[in-house]
């Protein structure tokens, strides 16, 4: 019935053609190439509008049920790289925690002072250095102020004597 | 892929628990905070990068002034401890430890210092006894000089 001629004018059939093309379309035994011809012909000029709305309106919903069905297949082919991505965004932050977590504890510099809770690094260190004085005891005991301590005290031990 | 991030953050939480866990000593608890609120105690806890140049990686230490009822007790967890020590100095009063520099032996490759000095047993000094934790790979010699 319809040429099997891509270069055919799309006027060059009668309407009841068209029609008998369209009722063959529904029957669903048209093929492929005769299908492309119908819906040249549908959104060409040469087309009635009423009378081919019905023919219309299937063609258009089954051309966009394609093209939806071919963005998710595609959305399925790159939904697993997504998976993977999150799942490494996620080792990644949980790394970070972890290493973070891990440096506050391996670096600490912090004193109790009286009661107050000292954070400032050069004070703590201070302390530090003390504390080490503290039981250094050969520095400590030659320290000025021992000495001074003990040249008063024998001077004020002789005095008493005297 | 849950299951790989469950193990990995299992791993971590178990290296975290491990680096916390008590080093075995019987003065650890006088440094488990205490004496945080102490007014009559300084405690300093230095780790990491400041210590660096010293060549250690853990600096404790505890001064605890006027409070004698505790000397005696903290003197006893010091000499079970220098009981241990591969190498010590020690000083006394009486029968009262003044002073002691203990080495401890070495944990995971570090060699361990107890340093000790109980000032309120000499006439000329003040109240306080003074407790020093350290942990590195400085040796003892090195350490009376690191901080003149």
């Amino acid at each position: 019935m319809v040429r099997k001629d891509n270069n055919m004018n799309l006027s060059g059939h009668s309407l009841e053609e068209w029609h008998q093309l369209v009722e063959k379309y529904f029957d669903a035994e048209t093929t492929e190439d005769e299908e492309k011809i119908l819906s040249r012909f549908l959104t060409s000029r040469y087309c009635p509008d009423k009378e081919f709305d019905e023919v219309k309106a299937v063609m258009g919903f089954l051309v966009t049920g394609k093209d939806i069905h071919k963005k998710r297949s595609t959305f399925k082919l790159y939904r697993k790289p997504y998976r993977w991505i999150a799942a490494a965004m996620i080792v990644l932050i949980a790394g970070s925690a972890a290493w973070k977590i891990t440096d506050n504890r391996n670096n600490v510099c912090v004193a109790y002072i009286a009661g107050n809770k000292c954070t400032d690094s050069r004070e703590v260190m201070n302390q530090m250095r003390l504390s080490i004085n503290n039981v250094n005891s050969v520095e400590a005991d030659n320290s000025v102020d021992d000495q001074l301590k003990d040249i008063f005290g024998t001077i004020n031990d002789s005095e008493q004597n005297n | 892929m849950i299951k790989r991030i469950l193990i990995f953050l299992l791993f971590v939480l178990i290296s975290l628990w491990k680096a916390a866990a008590q080093d075995g000593l019987t003065i650890s608890p006088l440094f488990d905070g205490r004496y945080n609120n102490n007014s009559n105690a300084v405690e300093v806890l230095v780790k990491g990068k400041k210590l660096a140049k010293y060549n250690l990686s853990l600096f404790r230490s505890l001064t605890l002034k006027n409070s004698p009822d505790q000397y005696r007790q903290i003197e006893n967890m010091v000499m079970t401890d220098g009981a241990k020590a591969v190498n010590k100095e020690t000083g006394k009063i009486g029968s009262r430890l003044f002073y002691g520099f203990f080495q401890l032996p070495s944990k995971d490759g570090k060699n361990r210092y107890l340093f000790y000095r109980n000032n309120s047993l000499s006439r000329n000094k003040s109240d306080e006894i003074t407790l020093v934790y350290m942990e590195g790979n400085t040796t003892i010699d090195e350490l009376k000089n690191m901080f003149k």
